[in-house]
């Protein structure tokens, strides 16, 4: 193979390294443009390996390291039509006369000068400051921001606004919403949102699983935070011989794939099975009764808190003791979920009697009404398996699988939680301002304060902190005016229009959108900042570099990449950094923010805190470091010292112990049914059993990620675009809507119709595509298409159909603000086209679309 | 002569040899091996076909691309040599000489030739000829996630009778001699689960033997804890399909059309009298 870097290619052209969300690549760059992106490769001289062993079978990570699907298609991005390649200003959003709030969305813009555009914003920044204070702005990172340690929300966008103060609009974890509020009552972890971190999960697995439950849960093509070579391990998994299982109302990619068998459930019906399944256990003894005496509190009626009483376990529950009355059969369960009792009894006894891995953390089940519900249960049937036992863990679609890792070989400190270039300046600042508005109450804080609300925090790092209550606006603070969104998305919000909507408020004087595209929310902007690419700017950073934040969650080589600058930046766009440096200095912080230094001086301070074993030039100038595996290394998995000694190493909970009865809900909520003290199934208010609502609404709306999209980036890229989008007879790409031949029929509707996808949130286009991969009753639409608009209304026929429009907004609970996004129900009909484009011609040309900027 | 060996098994449709081979030659030119590609042009596309039924699905997935036949139909419908074959197997458009002929591309059985309406040409994939040059990989090839596309030397497979899985040719009976080697390419199957008289449990342990009516060929399983069985990779046809466990009453389902695959759903058997 020899070195990678030096093969001869037959143009003659320039090798870069990149680190991009979607996988590290090599760019081939030729006269200032790029020729070609390759999946990175190292040369097997340079790297030390290790690999895992089981029954004579080997896996050893790849050299290559593969790209996720838009990854191989980020050429197409660099230069893609959307590039905003000059500061935008919205034409009729006069700061010294009419601002037309009510035509954002609407106007188009004008390009402008950098001087122009950073003189608007501090005049408006020191108007607000000066009238209302600096909680009169809020500032919102999208959450996806490509890896690095300098050029990373955490870094520079978090030093900026803590200097300047503001209100932060956070997003929450809204990947794993329900485990983030649910688990951390069930085992703690509050630090990882209710994930625990799943070091050597590859080997215990491999070595000691028998059989793999994926519940809710797609790692082969939702692995997107850890770049992994997760096909690989999936096959390695099966050649070793595992049962693999899927539990969910569509079959999935893992599942098509890999699996052996698909139980098909109704969306939200999860916690009825998964209650049956303990039902089955504790009738026929399958569960580990002598682990939950010494590990667990409220399992049984004899392990409650003090005080508690009798009938309030889980295990009352269950058996119909408690007060409802209701044993938890299986046939009582089927009714509900709509799987077999038999087949909930044999996935029970196979579970219950074999080192079980349980893939159910993220995924979809999770981000339902009372899904908090859902993770507990979940954790609970582990903790009845004895979790941390050998093979018996808790796995999710991303950051859960982990080889051999040591802490050391890594780019931290400098990464995802731990500040990025705050850890080498001279001086630090906390945001002065402690307002907060979750972005599920962004519409509710902007055109109705004041507010209040309890969860929806991005980050907690205790009950008290997620218990909570927060007002809008807190006390001393204003309402915001000024809205800034680093990135061109308040991450991906339900009811989208709504939201939408919230953007023309008058009570938003100023909004001003810094992106490398013009996407998404861009088209509500009074400006816009052209930002550079991954491909324009320097930084230092591993594959997966989320991994820095649970650390473990990476398998393969452990490498570093030196983001190379491989192009020049698109017309005059700039890095956020060379943005913030220049508005801190014109508000008056003089050096304050940079301190003197360079993106070079930065990259090299932070480099010195690597323990990359080359000089700063040397790394820079190769592109890359892989460390060799970790010498005497010793496993530690999952839960592993808790599993062997609860006393000398007790969770994060009050009684050190896993909490299937949480006292702490108990003392905060008492016996309250949208949050009882120990799981439940609770039907959901939007949902299978909501039989009214089904009348008008009868199909139950999926909503997994797109597969050829990242969220909502590059829905614009054709290459992409051609994997998913129905090419209606129209000639327009519509998203797809998926449903089973059995609903399609009943709809008189084939496949390649288009059709309106509606439910009382709003109205989408979309093409149908017909498959059996879905249970009858439920069809997928994905969110993150752009919105199109056919009129000006915001709540006009979104024709770029994105899901959001039609996704839950309501609380998931009492419990929590938000997170309820995929409980919907919707109906779908065949579009009449001709009518609806003599009913909107304008809107049929594309006027009021995302990616348009005349307006 | 090296060329494709594609395992349709693995293939998870990711579609990142499809957009390796965009980013290669979308906006690049390498004539005279290839012009830069048209748009909507797949010089290698994933075949995606459902198989099955109910909660028993299945996709079967197939790599599609030039089989570099031996003998080729475009090479022969090609005029002024505008097609040609390399020392290496390679057949190779001349984006010059094959101007305005259709021919080419109307000749190929699979699909695998476009029309380039702007320039005017067929287009096809060249296993990345201009990398095979350079001593590289086809990007399909190093852009697979799952080893479902090598570059092999075909010498090395012409006796398959060591490999865990055997050689295939896609649709040989075109008779083109088609040269990139296939495994794992999608047959029938015929699934289901075996449960009690009552429908209340299921019975692992039940052999389950299909017999192809004509063939007479026999493929056995015996059902997992679900009471599940698949007969994997079955000749097309009509079956009898028997269920025989201890304590059971034996059963036969027969004339079971499994030319595609076939999903028997729930199978009960009763206790012997």
């Amino acid at each position: 193979m020899g070195d990678p870097r030096s093969f001869q290619d037959p143009s003659d052209v320039e090798r870069f390294t990149s680190c991009t969300t979607a996988g590290p690549m090599f760019v081939d760059v030729k006269d200032g443009k790029i020729v070609r992106v390759d999946p990175i490769s190292f040369d097997p001289e340079e790297v030390d390996s290790w690999q895992v062993d089981v029954n004579g079978k080997t896996y050893r990570p790849p050299l290559t390291l593969p790209l996720l699907p838009w990854g191989q298609a980020y050429k197409a991005m660099q230069s893609t039509e959307t590039r905003v390649k000059y500061p935008l200003k919205r034409r009729d959003w006069d700061p010294d006369g009419e601002r037309n709030p009510q035509n954002r969305g609407i106007t188009g813009y004008e390009r402008i000068s950098w001087d122009e555009a950073y003189e608007l914003i501090v005049r408006e920044m020191n108007r607000v400051r000066a009238t209302r204070g600096p909680s009169g702005i809020g500032y919102c990172d999208s959450a996806h921001t490509e890896w690095g340690s300098l050029h990373f929300v955490f870094s520079d966008v978090y030093r900026f606004w803590h200097m300047v103060g503001g209100t932060f609009i956070e997003f929450t974890p809204n990947s794993w919403e329900g485990w983030a509020c649910g688990a951390p009552f069930l085992w703690g972890d509050w630090q990882g949102h209710g994930l625990p971190a799943a070091p050597d999960s590859l080997q215990d697995i491999s070595r000691e699983s028998e059989l793999i439950i994926l519940w809710g849960n797609d790692p082969l093509m939702h692995s997107i935070y850890s770049g992994i070579d997760t096909a690989r391990i999936w096959q390695y998994w099966r050649d070793l011989g595992k049962k693999i299982v899927v539990v969910e109302p569509f079959l999935n990619e893992t599942g098509l794939n890999y699996a052996d068998k698909w139980i098909r459930i109704y969306p939200g019906t999860d916690g009825a099975m998964a209650a049956a399944i303990a039902y089955t256990w504790i009738t026929e003894g399958l569960y580990d009764q002598d682990y939950l005496d010494t590990h667990a509190v409220g399992f049984d009626d004899e392990h409650l808190p003090e005080g508690i009483p009798a009938g309030s376990s889980f295990k009352a529950y269950i058996l119909g003791e408690g007060e409802d009355g209701t044993p938890k059969t299986p046939e009582w369960a089927s009714e509900i979920c709509g799987v077999e009792p038999r087949v909930i009894r044999a996935l029970a006894r196979q579970w219950g009697t074999r080192p079980t891995s349980l893939w159910c953390m993220q995924g979809g089940a999770c981000r339902r009404e009372f899904a908090h519900e859902f993770t507990r249960m979940m954790g609970t049937l582990q903790i009845m398996q004895g979790l941390g036992k050998p093979g018996v863990g808790v796995q999710g679609t991303c950051l859960s699988i982990s080889g051999p890792y040591d802490a050391k070989n890594q780019v931290g400190p400098t990464g995802y939680a731990d500040g990025g270039m705050n850890v080498v300046m001279e001086r630090y600042y906390p945001n002065p301002i402690p307002q907060k508005i979750t972005f599920q109450k962004f519409y509710d804080c902007i055109n109705d304060a004041p507010q209040h609300w309890q969860g929806g925090h991005q980050d907690n790092f205790s009950a008290d902190m997620f218990l909570e209550q927060m007002d809008y606006p807190m006390a001393g603070c204003a309402e915001v005016e000024f809205v800034w969104l680093h990135g061109s998305t308040l991450t991906n919000p339900p009811n989208y229009q709504h939201h939408l909507e919230t953007y023309r408020s008058p009570n938003i004087t100023t909004f001003v959108v810094t992106a490398p595209w013009f996407d998404r929310d861009c088209r509500y902007a009074d400006i816009v900042l052209p930002i550079t690419t991954v491909f324009e700017r320097q930084d230092i950073t591993e594959p997966a570099s989320v991994g820095q934040y649970i650390p473990p969650s990476y398998v393969g080589l452990r490498n570093a990449i030196f983001t190379q600058k491989c192009v020049e930046p698109a017309g005059e766009s700039k890095t956020d950094l060379q943005v913030y440096t220049e508005l801190a200095e014109r508000l008056g912080y003089g050096e304050y923010y940079i301190e003197g230094n360079t993106e070079e001086t930065l990259l090299r301070k932070m480099y010195e805190r690597t323990s990359i074993p080359l000089t700063y030039d040397e790394f820079k100038e190769k592109g890359y470091y892989v460390w060799p595996q970790p010498k005497d290394y010793v496993e530690c998995k999952q839960f592993q010292r808790f599993y062997e000694d609860p006393e000398g190493n007790p969770l994060d909970t009050p009684s050190g112990k896993a909490e299937i009865f949480s006292k702490r809900l108990y003392d905060h909520y008492g016996n309250h049914p949208e949050i009882p003290p120990v799981p439940h199934f609770i039907p959901e208010r939007e949902g299978h059993l909501s039989a009214e609502l089904k009348e008008k609404y009868p199909l139950q709306m999926l909503m997994a990620h797109p597969k050829y999209r990242f969220h909502g980036k590059y829905n614009d890229i054709e290459w992409l675009r051609e994997n998913y989008k129905v090419f209606g007879p129209d000639g327009y790409g519509y998203e797809p809507c998926w449903m089973n031949p059995v609903d399609a029929e009943a709809r008189g509707l084939v496949d390649g119709d288009i059709v309106i996808c509606r439910n009382d949130r709003g109205r989408v286009m979309a093409g149908v595509r017909v498959t059996k991969r879905l249970i009858p009753g439920v069809a997928w639409l994905s969110y993150g298409a752009w919105q199109d608009p056919l009129s000006e209304d915001v709540h006009s026929i979104d024709r770029g159909g994105d899901g959001n429009v039609l996704a839950n907004n309501a609380p998931m609970s009492v419990h929590h603000v938000g997170g309820a996004f995929n409980s919907v129900l919707f109906e779908v009909e065949k579009a009449d086209l001709d009518a609806l484009e003599a009913a909107y011609p304008e809107g049929f040309a594309g006027k009021y679309r995302t990616w348009n900027r005349e307006g | 002569m090296k060329t494709l060996l594609i395992n349709a098994g693995k293939c998870i449709d990711c579609r990142n040899c499809q957009t390796a081979c965009k980013d290669e030659f979308c906006d690049n030119d390498w004539s005279p091996l290839a012009a830069p590609q048209g748009p909507r042009q797949y010089w290698i596309r994933i075949v995606n076909e459902e198989a099955g039924d109910g909660d028993r699905v299945r996709m079967q997935r197939v790599p599609l691309v030039c089989q570099q036949c031996a003998d080729a139909p475009c090479l022969a419908a090609a005029a002024d040599g505008a097609a040609y074959r390399r020392a290496d197997g390679v057949v190779i458009f001349d984006p010059e000489k094959a101007q305005g002929q259709r021919a080419i591309m109307d000749a190929c059985p699979y699909g695998a030739v476009y029309w380039n309406e702007a320039r005017n040409i067929p287009q096809k994939c060249t296993l990345c000829a201009h990398l095979l040059d350079a001593g590289r990989q086809p990007r399909c090839v190093t852009a697979c996630p799952t080893d479902a596309l090598r570059l092999v030397d075909a010498a090395d497979y012409a006796d398959d009778a060591l490999l865990p899985q055997p050689i295939e040719r896609l649709r040989p009976e075109l008779g083109t001699g088609p040269r990139v080697l296939y495994q794992d390419l999608p047959r029938p199957f015929i699934a289901g689960e075996t449960c009690t008289g009552d429908g209340a449990a299921v019975l692992p342990g039940v052999k389950v033997t299909a017999t192809h009516q004509v063939l007479g060929r026999v493929y056995e399983a015996v059902t997992d804890e679900f009471g599940d069985f698949s007969l994997d990779g079955v000749e097309p046809g009509y079956y009898a399909i028997a269920f025989e466990g201890a304590g059971l009453t034996r059963k036969t389902l027969s004339n079971m059309d499994a030319r595609e695959a076939l999903n028997v759903g729930s199978v009960r058997l009763y206790p012997l009298a």
